[in-house]
């Protein structure tokens, strides 16, 4: 005869978690290291009954995370490359992301492009940029169980 | 008519990272739950004092690419016009036309008393580092989080936020029991010789803008690094809980 499944105890929420971020050299931002034997490398941030609600409020976390960065630092969390960047920067006029200095890190370009041209941006210009990554996700939901 | 739900006021402490010793501080995303008050007063009072704390450390022009366009939404000459406008002498353009603004704020912000700091920061409106979010009075919950701890050849480093979640709790006493439990166990488990690097991770009850973490024994190599009974191994996060009764 099986044995019957326990129930597990507590209801299950949906918890919303913020990707665990470390500073790098020169102010560079990178996902946390997680562990060897999983990748969790989370900040818990709050929990909903509701995954609909979770997935919204993840949703709007991410946004809020992408205005907090400036779009080079969004570059090197993403790895998009200079060139969708360039295009970009065409479009509008713009001088495109000057290539990486011999042992540069990737990415150093457009720092050194940001710290040259980010005060003579229009919002709209400003804002076309930080569009690029406005797929980055920082937040996700995963149902937990919550005891007593 | 709908009855308004009830609300209280959230102190949330924005993402600033101090990086390593220097007194470099950055902006990370994400936020932390401080504290919660039944009024706006109460709450911006808080808020407001532990703004001050957090400026006393902070140099606002370090930490960001391109100042001060991250720290005002003024053009750079009339920011200095306004320094010059309140009695303060801000740096003059160089050959290349850059302003070395980290570089004088460092010099002269050591002689300001706090009403010129509090004077010197008024301009300064994109540089936050709490803020006051009005949210429904919801119960809270607490999450229990493994710290991760990774092996560098020499010795353990933390991951500078977070970890892994494992449990949500409802009731306060048996989250901090069950994160005391499993941290007796973790310090039980791990060799008494192992040195630990916290990194930029801020340790429970303290505060980026605190001074940083001295381990009890002084650094041998030039790294700053702790035995394991001064690191965290396990801590909670305390979590609103949206939709539960």
């Amino acid at each position: 005869m099986s044995k019957a499944k326990a129930k597990p105890k507590g209801k299950t929420v949906y918890l919303v978690v913020r990707l665990a971020l470390t500073l790098g050299h020169n102010g560079s931002i990178y996902p946390c290291h997680g562990t060897y034997d999983e990748d969790a490398r989370e900040v818990p941030v709050r929990a909903f009954a509701s995954q609909r609600a979770a997935e919204q409020f993840a949703y709007e976390q991410n946004a809020e995370c992408c205005r907090v960065l400036t779009p080079p630092l969004l570059q090197e969390l993403t790895g998009l490359p200079d060139e969708p960047i360039n295009e970009l920067l065409l479009e509008m006029d713009l001088p495109p992301i000057p290539p990486p200095r011999r042992g540069e890190h990737p990415g150093r370009g457009f720092h050194r492009w940001w710290a040259e041209h980010a005060a003579n941006l229009s919002t709209k210009q400003r804002k076309s940029l930080e569009g690029m990554f406005s797929a980055a996700v920082f937040h996700t939901v995963r149902p937990v169980r919550v005891e007593g | 008519m709908a009855k308004k739900k009830a609300t209280h006021f959230v102190v949330e402490r924005l993402n600033w990272r101090r990086s390593g010793r220097d007194g470099t501080f950055f902006r990370l995303p994400g936020f932390t739950r401080i504290q919660s008050f039944d009024t706006q007063e109460a709450a911006e009072a808080f808020r407001y004092a532990e703004e001050l704390k957090a400026r006393a450390v902070v140099n606002p022009f370090l930490g960001t690419l391109a100042p001060p366009t991250d720290q005002t939404d003024l053009p750079e000459y009339a920011l200095a016009d306004w320094y010059t406008d309140h009695g303060f002498d801000p740096p003059k353009p160089d050959k290349n036309d850059r302003r070395a603004w980290a570089k004088w704020w460092a010099k002269e912000s050591k002689r300001w008393k706090p009403d010129r700091a509090a004077v010197a920061w008024e301009p300064l409106h994109k540089v936050r580092f709490y803020r006051i979010s009005e949210r429904p009075k919801v119960p809270v919950g607490y999450a229990l989080v493994r710290v991760n701890w990774n092996y560098t050849d020499e010795w353990q480093q933390a991951d500078s936020e977070g970890g892994t979640v494992m449990t949500v709790y409802r009731s306060r006493e048996k989250a901090q029991q069950e994160c005391a439990d499993r941290s007796r166990q973790a310090h039980r488990d791990w060799d008494a010789n192992e040195a630990f690097e916290l990194m930029d991770r801020v340790p429970p009850g303290r505060s980026p803008f605190d001074p940083p973490q001295e381990p009890n024994n002084p650094p041998q190599w030039g790294d700053v690094l702790f035995t394991r009974d001064e690191v965290p191994f396990w801590e909670l996060v305390e979590v609103e809980l949206e939709g539960l009764k």
